[in-house]
């Protein structure tokens, strides 16, 4: 079998271009499920904060305990999934980007004192989309998507809402993460 | 030049196979949806590189329905890096 450059120029971008694309799908495919759980874990906790504000804190602790845990489960379901080694990195590399990001969550707290409940309510969702927009810079469009579309819901509300802003952090910002989850997934 | 990779639809099996880490499998479906294939066509590539060595196929049941899992050899591996290193090399000549 003999080929031609031109040929062998066009097989060459095909196979980029096939392996790029794949690399990418893929790890939107493996990111979906981070999304599909702390999505869920805003429809829950916003919800309870806007309701029932007693409860807050006992709320918010529980879920972040619950979703954490879940984390590291899914994290290491994905071990599972390639060797040991390729694996080892990448739980290493979510649990970094976690714990930097409980991190920053503190000290910006620490510094700032958002001065009422809601600045405090919209900084979790700024923070969250600047780390998606982050990750879209180097992994693929729909983390920027993601990430950016999170950043304007949590202004639009911040800004127009006079009540029930909880609410909106919960099923539009909450529910968007779950939307972007599902669509991380398909092809 | 390795003919049974060159082929289009099996070039493209390949590189997308050799883009997941190593022990990484992938859905058939899946494959089939990212190379917008058909059952049929698909299933056929796949079993001529299965043939060749070049990939393996896993067939299992998940809550009892089937489910087809494929992933890239070393020897598919190998045998894609030196294809692609001859289509380098006629494009260099």
């Amino acid at each position: 079998m003999t080929l031609t450059p031109s040929e062998a120029a066009a097989a060459l971008a095909t196979i980029e271009a096939t392996e790029t694309r794949a690399k990418q799908l893929n790890a939107y495919r493996k990111g979906s499920p981070f999304l599909l759980l702390w999505g869920a874990i805003w429809v829950v906790g916003f919800s309870v904060e806007d309701l029932a504000p007693q409860m807050t804190h006992t709320a918010w602790l529980t879920l972040d305990l619950i979703g954490g845990i879940a984390t590291l489960a899914l994290v290491a379901l994905g071990r599972q999934r390639v060797n040991e080694r390729i694996g080892n990195r990448a739980a290493q590399k979510v649990l970094a980007l976690t714990a930097i990001s409980i991190l920053f969550s503190f000290a910006t707290f620490m510094l700032l004192r958002p001065r009422n409940p809601l600045a405090g309510m919209a900084f979790a969702g700024l923070e969250l989309g600047m780390i998606y927009s982050t990750i879209g810079v180097f992994v693929g469009t729909r983390w920027m998507i993601t990430g950016l579309g999170l950043l304007t819901l949590t202004f639009a509300g911040y800004f127009s809402l006079t009540a029930h802003y909880g609410l909106w952090m919960a099923f539009v910002c909450g529910g968007g993460l779950i939307l972007a989850g599902l669509w991380l997934r398909r092809v | 030049m390795d003919e049974i990779i060159h082929q289009s639809l099996r070039l493209r099996i390949m590189a997308t196979l050799n883009a997941l880490k190593p022990g990484e499998m992938l859905d058939f479906t899946r494959l089939r949806d990212m190379l917008a294939a058909t059952d049929g066509n698909l299933g056929a590539h796949l079993t001529t590189l299965e043939k060749a060595g070049y990939i393996a196929v896993d067939k299992s049941f998940e809550a009892r329905k089937p489910r087809t899992q494929t992933m890239i050899t070393e020897q598919g591996r190998r045998a894609f890096a030196a294809h692609v290193a001859e289509l380098k090399a006629l494009l260099a000549s």
